[in-house]
């Protein structure tokens, strides 16, 4: 099973990421995908709108996966290996969560046999320049367990504003694949897909 | 999570429903709604919001479906899906602002809700729990602990 992580900052588009990965993981290449679900309280949009492009959603609600939903979330997925068996989960922490954290509890927990754990960030192009030095820490606890970086709404600023961000985004460290990406039209999506293979 | 205060969000949750006087087109519905987050964004910036995490919306009627988001001060927002032909609908509302005074924001989230077409609001209060580390602002679990596995 592939166990992909999608996260960043609130309003950077993960939602819209994973709409695309599933088009091209569960129509384009018939794979059994399940989506976990880590919105604010009670009132998650998100899976909403998962389920009204016809998605598996699971939600967990009421805390965060980072800290008190965290045994939560590994119960989730132990049930729906067992139930369901998918090929592929992915899983779109709230906005503030730390990934690092959920990628250490999935690799100590006993009992989820996960043959691959990806971790992607999403930032957002039109907002970075402005925000990364006030949510430098979030940004960097991302940033240091990416294995790919999508820098998305790239529609909203200049190739040479992307090479900006991308040098920001190297000065947090961070040394792997970034790619700019328009998710909500699907734009460099593929190529998205094609560096997970 | 994050660990500094600056980082804990004012957050407001909704749920909306409301009917036009007659059945509109999904398009004329489309515009009355992303007005509306419009609206709020800078409603939000009024309040004192010096970065917006997300505004988001999800609205339903009959079959028909429109997700609205909006993550700029600027009020530009961005739409999912489709509404067909429009009477009754219900709307999910999720505000999640950085640095806008609460009790501000809420006074001008009702009065936004009153230019929508025969709208009446149920507002989700955000209260956060008793942990300091933890930093969902609807968290509601008063024995919540957070721990560091």
């Amino acid at each position: 099973m592939h166990f992909i992580l999608v996260s960043g900052l609130l309003g950077v588009g993960k939602t819209t990421v994973i709409l695309d990965m599933m088009e091209a993981l569960y129509d384009k290449k018939g794979y059994k995908v399940v989506v976990i679900e880590n919105d604010f309280g009670n009132k998650g949009i998100d899976g909403e709108v998962m389920r009204k492009f016809g998605l598996e959603v699971k939600d967990l609600r009421g805390g965060c996966i980072c800290c008190t939903l965290k045994t939560g979330l590994i119960d989730t997925v132990r049930v729906i290996q067992a139930n369901m068996d998918p090929d592929v989960i992915i899983v779109e922490p709230s906005g503030i969560a730390d990934p690092k954290i959920v990628i250490n509890a999935v690799n100590d927990c006993s009992g989820i046999e996960i043959d691959r754990l990806s971790s992607v960030v999403v930032v957002d192009a039109e907002r970075f320049m402005k925000s990364w030095k006030m949510f430098e820490r979030p940004l960097q606890n991302q940033l240091g367990v990416a294995d790919l970086v999508l820098i998305n709404k790239m529609d909203t600023v200049s190739p040479q504003e992307i090479e900006e961000i991308s040098s920001k985004i190297r000065d947090f460290g961070y040394e792997g694949p970034l790619l700019p990406v328009q998710a909500d039209k699907g734009i460099n999506m593929e190529q998205m897909m094609r560096i997970f293979e | 999570m994050t660990e500094e205060k600056e980082y804990i969000p004012t957050a407001l949750a909704a749920d909306i429903q409301g009917a036009f006087d007659f059945p509109v087109a999904g398009e004329e519905a489309a515009k009355v709604f992303s007005t509306f987050i419009s609206d709020l964004v800078k409603a939000s910036v009024k309040a004192g919001a010096w970065s917006i995490g997300h505004i988001k919306a999800v609205v339903e009627s009959g079959a028909g479906f429109l997700m609205l988001s909006s993550t700029t001060e600027n009020g530009k927002v961005r739409c999912r899906g489709e509404l067909n032909r429009v009477e009754d609908y219900s709307m999910t509302v999720n505000v999640i602002v950085y640095g806008a005074d609460p009790l501000r924001l809420e006074e001008m989230f009702v009065a936004l809700v009153e230019t929508l077409p025969h709208a009446q609001v149920d507002i989700i209060p955000a209260e956060g729990c008793d942990d300091p580390n933890c930093f969902d602002p609807f968290c509601h679990r008063h024995d919540h602990m957070h721990k560091d596995y």
